[in-house]
């Protein structure tokens, strides 16, 4: 089977066409050399990501500025050489050598490993533009003794070699007058003779790094490296590793999830905020309808869980600069693979706990087109935080009032997203997508205190990117979901047939029923009803293609319960007591457990559809994710039902 | 019995018989990388990790994935891929 991959963009397409109208410096270096520290430290706040054009690869662009200058500054994709081999790697390989090119080069070099690094350099060298060193982790070389001889670097590879530390900020300023000054010259290439040229490429390049090592760099006979390896026999051993893995997964969403807390409180009580002060100071008209329980309502429903998105990024982002992660894959390596998924997966697939959107797009850590495809292909299965809403609704109903056996709950439903998405993989991997994954080959950068600021920026670019991308989605969603659930207004001789005068909630509940959602959930209610779901319950359904947690706000609109706090006991009280024609109740047992594991495996976010459909470069994997995702939803909530029907708990 | 001795053994007559997988490279052993599979897919990533021939690794974890120390980098492999890497077991007391 032919697997698309990232798409590229057309033969005919400008590269980049926006960077040309002022200078260019791209900023390369192999990855953990501390590239993306020093790119904040130079540019500050004042960057912005955005994709490469015709790809998803992200670029970050930043601004370097002087009373003469204004250059951008781009961070490039950490690669080892100009041979790429992931897609983030060809989009800095492109950017390095397309014409026309950047017009200067900052090469990050890691000064504890010069002799790696050089073998990079020599390729940058060969190309007809200006380069200028940022020798970074100095402090490192210091406390291990290595002495570096700048002054012989600088002259033996012939352009500015400037040490600098993004972190304490030593350095920084010589450097960026540096860039300002041979940008403003056009400094003149400072070419070496082609290395690849004297027989074989790597050996030649070898030979140069290692001899100008050995003139440049003084290291002590016996290299300190007890520290890491102390370490490494730990974190990375088959048993403890795992353990510790478990340990620090565990913690991190603990605190995510106590640290979330308040914050998910402040945006919940913001918007019910508004949206009561709307109702008071605006005339009742479609359009205050409108703000308050379609927009207001729906997009807040989403940026009420930024918060618990935002921690996650930020505790990655800190446990990536300690350099745990690859360890980490090390050991998800050997328990991954067994079921046909490369340990590098685990990074997206811990992400997609957060959201599958972000997570699908770091699948392009992945080298291999297969593994990046499977691991998209399941990330979805994978609890997101919209569902957990959804979850804890259930458990109010289900076990009231009994934290235990809720946290149980809670945990299950995570395990059987875990499970599923293991077992999806393991029969992908032997039907649709057969053959090895790509064996591991990671670095295992130095352990390092995390940097605070660069974890920092790297939220609030991550959580801007949330809002921009689900948030004015969700925004078009939540207005037609209101116009579905609002119009056509019931006609008036439906509301007199009543001898009484009907209560508010019966003419809510009329009024729904003749709209078009109310339709379109009687129209799909003889498919859902061996699933104990009734056409209230099939309208949240639907609703709930916007955003899993939209289910809520939609359940307090069909029952009655609008401008109610939807988490509240009002809400999971009307839930309660709500029931069908026959006076039997709507939510047993069994339809609460059949709702909740449809839930666990539905695909019911287009977003992330339209994200696989991009990252894949067809819609063909969009649809089998989808459908495979709600097929598996529909027999194993049937199956949860009907057993649970018979068993007597509906 | 000797199928797997064999698989990370070259064909090299015993009295010279260095030459082995870095699979078979002990912990805290020295050993230098004498080839890499041509058909590795993963062999531009290992030369860009410092991986090529001529170079001296030192092997600090055995199972898999396997790690070695190169030109300063601790890389993890997995068995597959150091099965593809024939190295020169070199003396310990060997810069």
């Amino acid at each position: 089977m032919s697997i698309t991959f990232l798409p590229k963009a057309p033969p005919t397409a400008p590269t980049m066409p926006p960077l040309r109208t002022q200078a260019v410096i791209a900023l390369a270096g192999t990855p953990n050399a501390g590239k993306t520290t020093l790119f904040n430290a130079l540019t500050g706040l004042r960057s912005k990501t955005a994709n490469f054009p015709g790809t998803t690869v992200e670029i970050k662009r930043g601004r370097i500025s002087s009373a003469h200058e204004d250059i951008t500054l781009l961070d490039l994709p950490g690669i080892y050489g100009l041979q790429p081999h992931t897609p983030d790697e060809e989009v800095a390989c492109r950017i390095l050598t397309q014409q026309p090119p950047p017009d200067l080069i900052l090469a990050v070099l890691d000064a504890t490993n010069l002799e790696r690094n050089l073998l990079f350099v020599s390729q940058l060298m060969e190309l007809d533009v200006p380069v200028i060193i940022a020798l970074t982790m100095m402090d490192i070389a210091d406390r291990r003794h290595l002495k570096v001889d700048v002054d012989g670097l600088r002259e033996a590879l012939g352009c500015p070699v400037i040490p600098v530390s993004g972190r304490t900020g030593d350095g920084v300023s010589e450097l960026r007058n540096q860039l300002l000054e041979t940008v403003a010259r056009e400094a003149a290439t400072h070419p070496l003779p082609c290395l690849s040229c004297r027989g074989c490429p790597i050996a030649t390049r070898h030979a140069w790094s290692r001899s100008l090592c050995d003139q440049c760099v003084r290291a002590p006979a016996t290299p300190s490296e007890q520290h890491t390896e102390k370490l490494d026999a730990w974190l990375t051993h088959p048993v403890f590793g795992l353990m510790a893995f478990m340990a620090i997964m565990v913690g991190i969403f603990f605190i995510i999830f106590q640290l979330a807390e308040a914050p998910m409180a402040w945006i919940e009580d913001l918007f019910e905020a508004s949206g009561d002060w709307i109702s008071a100071h605006m005339a009742e008209s479609w359009l205050r309808e409108l703000i308050v329980n379609g927009i207001l309502a729906g997009v807040g429903g989403v940026l009420v869980f930024l918060p618990q998105i935002c921690f996650l990024f930020f505790f990655l982002a800190l446990l990536d600069d300690t350099g745990y992660l690859a360890r980490a894959a090390v050991v998800m390596e050997r328990w991954m693979e067994r079921i046909g998924l490369p340990g590098k997966a685990f990074v997206p697939l811990l992400s997609a706990h957060a959201c599958a959107i972000p997570a699908i797009m770091a699948t392009r850590v992945l080298e291999q087109p297969r593994d990046r495809l499977l691991t998209i292909l399941i990330a979805p299965l994978l609890s997101c935080a919209a569902r957990l809403p959804v979850y804890i609704m259930i458990a109010g109903l289900l076990v009231p009032n009994a934290p235990v056996k809720a946290a149980l709950l809670l945990s299950g439903a995570y395990l059987t997203g875990i499970a599923a998405a293991l077992a999806a993989a393991f029969i992908f991997r032997r039907t649709l997508l057969p053959g090895e994954h790509q064996a591991l080959i990671i670095e295992l950068p130095d352990y390092r205190r995390p940097g605070f600021r660069t974890a920092l920026l790297y939220t609030i670019d991550r959580g801007a990117l949330f809002l921009r991308q689900a948030g004015t989605l969700i925004l078009l969603f939540s207005i037609i979901m209101w116009f579905l659930a609002t119009f056509p207004p019931a006609p008036e001789t439906i509301t007199q047939d009543h001898e009484s005068t009907p209560t508010l909630s019966e003419t809510h509940d009329r009024d729904l029923a003749h709209s078009y959602a109310g339709r379109l959930g009687q129209f799909i209610e003889p498919v859902i009803r061996p699933l104990g779901f009734d056409w209230q319950i099939g309208i949240g359904l639907i609703s709930s293609f916007a955003a899993r947690e939209v289910l809520i706000s939609t359940l307090a609109i069909i029952y009655g319960m609008e401008g109610e706090d939807e988490e509240s006991e009002s809400l999971l009280d009307g839930l309660r007591q709500s029931t069908r024609a026959d006076g039997s109740a709507v939510f047993t047992v069994a339809t609460c457990m059949s709702l909740l594991v449809f839930y666990i495996l539905a695909a019911q976010c287009i977003p992330t559809q339209i994200v696989t459909r991009r990252e894949t470069g067809s819609w063909k994997w969009a649809l089998l994710q989808f459908s495979y995702m709600n097929v598996l939803a529909y027999i194993v909530a049937l199956l949860t039902y009907q057993t649970l029907r018979v068993l007597g708990y509906a | 019995m000797f199928g797997i001795y064999n698989k990370y053994m070259c064909n090299q007559s015993p009295a010279e018989n260095k030459c082995l997988s870095l699979v078979g490279v002990p912990i805290g052993g020295r050993a230098q990388i004498r080839s890499i599979d041509h058909d590795l897919p993963g062999r531009g990533r290992l030369h860009g990790l410092g991986l090529f021939e001529g170079t001296v690794l030192k092997v600090i974890r055995t199972d898999d994935p396997m790690i070695v120390l190169a030109l300063g980098s601790r890389v993890a492999l997995a068995h597959r891929v150091a099965q593809c890497i024939e190295v020169d077991l070199l003396p310990q007391s060997e810069p």
